[in-house]
């Protein structure tokens, strides 16, 4: 028996209990988000093994111990130094040697990046405190993913285009200037 | 599981604004690390790893995303009894939105889940558009509940942008649920007040109360023929008059203990809730006293409203001030007349109440005594002092219950489960007090 306090109705709110097939497939995300953290960060950290650069090397190693440090302590500050390190690998790696510089190599580590970033959303979003939301809406996935192919296409272009061996001419460079008039006016009138 | 009915829908307008979500810094981040990267080392081809980024974020502005969002509420019933469900139906009208999600926070003594069904479209002059969703509630504990808020979590352009914002909800009235008596009993003297429980005064009731001889002006179809054979001589029939009962529920509100929906609160209001139900379902006048906090009362009446005023006055005890020294000598004499019967429910925790009864039989009022007190002092297993400190809590206890004996007033013990009809019955066909000497 309680001693005699006049409010005896708990005050302290607590949410909604949900159903096990709800929490199955929380818990499913969860483990994916963590799996794909962990296969893109170490994906993208083992894109400079081939060389062997110690730099490369040592920056991989740094950047695989940060994903796992992102992942284990779901900290915002350890996924932002996660997203760091591991972006800045194959960078170093493509500064120190050709063959890492590749459009091919660049593509891959621009996928697996853009993979842990959003992983890390889903490792960093759990609380286990706090019972699973009630999904209202979600679009779909082919709606939801056209913007990033769309972005990954841009990269393998641009790649495509830096290391291709382009003859100066008036037609490029009038493309060149529509194309940054087309930048500044779409910037300026949607942002 | 009872659907309940769907009610219309209430809709609201909230603005809204996006804030940036560690995804957009951190694209923004390796965007500018790849370009940092092609400057400083002077390989352009390391600045195509910053094209992704940069047109992903280029591709979703800020200007583009919603500023406003309706929202579609409808929770009925806002008044139920304990256990009763609550439907609480949410519509998101938010297009352009890639992820809303909803958390309903309630208070501990309510419980919801999602209803499994998929929430049908009541019928609403409103357009129903956007993301449903619906909940059943279930009230576990009597009081004003306040419920909510649905907090909305919106995620935008590929969850570059994010904003969550509070929808309240509306107040719950949560009556305490009673059934505490299956037959309402009656004393044996009975106010001359028209009712429906047979008194030992007799009149003009159903119920048979006896034979005499024929007096000039009795009706023909009152004659008892039999009788009138037996004994050569008219006879007739005379009935049990029908009255009703005087009932007031004193409330000792003094000290609360126990679980939180098992305490003895709880069971104080749930028993009067019950008693006054039934009785009021006899069009006897019911009254209430409130001791302990604040002192409280209601003229006992029988008109379908009571029971509402009782629920509501009831529902304002929790919130009361437990020290406030108050007695019965301000309760208006109307409110315990004579002939009025007595239920006393206490947790018999506090001397005060002692005083009240002691008070009650001096005024030559019938009484009965429930105590409500379903749980001891937890004073674990620690032995020595703790378990002494027990004894005595119990013999206190004891000894209260041996006074209230000494008055002849009789004590039952409720759990909440029980049916007091009977212990009514005992009460109320006892000899009252002032007709002892």
């Amino acid at each position: 028996m309680k001693s005699t306090p006049r409010k005896t109705t708990p005050r302290v709110s607590t949410s909604v209990s949900t159903s096990p097939a709800v929490r199955r497939t929380a818990w499913r995300r969860v483990v994916a988000s963590h799996a794909l953290v962990l296969a893109s960060g170490w994906g993208a950290c083992a894109l400079s093994l081939p060389e062997a650069r110690r730099p490369a090397l040592a920056l991989a190693g740094v950047a695989a111990l940060a994903v796992v440090a992102a992942l284990i302590t779901g900290w915002r500050i350890a996924g932002s130094l996660a997203v760091v390190l591991v972006g800045a690998t194959p960078l170093l790696a493509g500064a120190l040697d050709d063959d890492a510089a590749s459009t091919r190599r660049l593509v891959v580590a621009t996928v697996l990046v853009l993979l842990l970033v959003v992983g890390l959303d889903g490792v960093e979003r759990r609380d286990p405190r706090e019972s699973v939301p009630v999904v209202l809406h979600s679009s779909t996935r082919a709606r939801r993913w056209v913007a990033p192919v769309v972005a990954v296409a841009s990269c393998g272009l641009l790649g495509t285009v830096s290391v291709a061996t382009v003859t100066p001419s008036v037609t490029f460079l009038l493309l060149g200037l529509l194309a940054g008039v087309g930048a500044v006016l779409a910037a300026t009138r949607v942002h | 599981m009872v659907t309940p009915d769907l009610p219309e829908l209430g809709w609201r307008t909230y603005a809204i604004s996006f804030s940036p979500t560690p995804r957009l810094r951190r694209l923004a981040l390796v965007g500018a690390l790849a370009v940092a990267a092609a400057v400083i080392s002077g390989r352009g081809e390391l600045a195509a790893v910053a094209a992704a980024p940069l047109v992903l974020l280029s591709l979703h502005p800020r200007a583009a995303l919603p500023r406003r969002v309706r929202v579609g509420l409808a929770l009925s019933p806002t008044r139920c009894i304990e256990d009763d469900e609550l439907s609480l139906h949410l519509v998101v009208d938010l297009p352009g939105a890639e992820r809303v999600e909803a958390r309903l926070l309630l208070p501990g003594a309510v419980e919801a889940e999602v209803a499994q069904d998929p929430p049908e479209e009541p019928e609403s002059a409103q357009p129903q558009e956007g993301s449903s969703v619906r909940w059943v509630l279930k009230p576990r504990r009597w009081g004003r509940q306040q419920l909510g808020p649905v907090r909305l979590r919106v995620e935008a352009a590929f969850g570059l942008y994010e904003t969550t914002f509070d929808v309240p909800l509306e107040r719950v009235t949560v009556y305490p649920g009673g059934g505490t008596v299956a037959t309402p009993r009656a004393p044996r003297e009975l106010p001359a007040r028209l009712g429906e429980h047979a008194s030992r005064a007799l009149g003009s009731g159903v119920e048979f109360g006896g034979v005499r001889p024929f007096a000039p002006g009795d009706r023909r179809r009152d004659v008892d023929w039999r009788t009138s054979a037996k004994h050569g001589a008219l006879f007739v029939r005379q009935y049990a008059d029908e009255r009703s009962v005087d009932l007031a529920l004193l409330l000792d509100i003094g000290a609360d203990a126990g679980e939180p929906g098992h305490s003895s609160l709880d069971l104080t209001v749930r028993a009067a809730t019950g008693l006054a139900s039934s009785y009021l379902r006899l069009h006897d006048r019911v009254g209430l006293v409130t001791l302990g906090g604040w002192t409280r009362w209601l003229t006992p009446d029988s008109s379908v409203r009571q029971l509402h005023r009782i629920a509501e006055l009831v529902m304002d005890v929790q919130g009361d001030d437990m020290t406030v020294e108050a007695g019965l000598t301000r309760v208006p004499r109307a409110v315990l007349k004579p002939g009025t019967f007595v239920v006393v429910l206490t947790p018999m925790l506090d001397r005060r109440m002692l005083g009240a009864v002691e008070d009650l039989h001096s005024r030559g009022l019938g009484m009965l005594v429930v105590d409500v007190l379903v749980s001891e002092p937890d004073v674990g297993a620690r032995p020595g002092l703790t378990a002494l400190a027990l004894r005595l809590w119990r013999l206190e206890r004891e000894a209260v219950a041996v006074e209230l004996s000494g008055l002849g007033v009789p004590l039952v013990h409720w759990d909440g489960t029980g049916d007091l009809s009977a212990a009514l019955l005992h009460a109320m066909r006892a000899v009252p007090p002032g007709a002892r000497a």
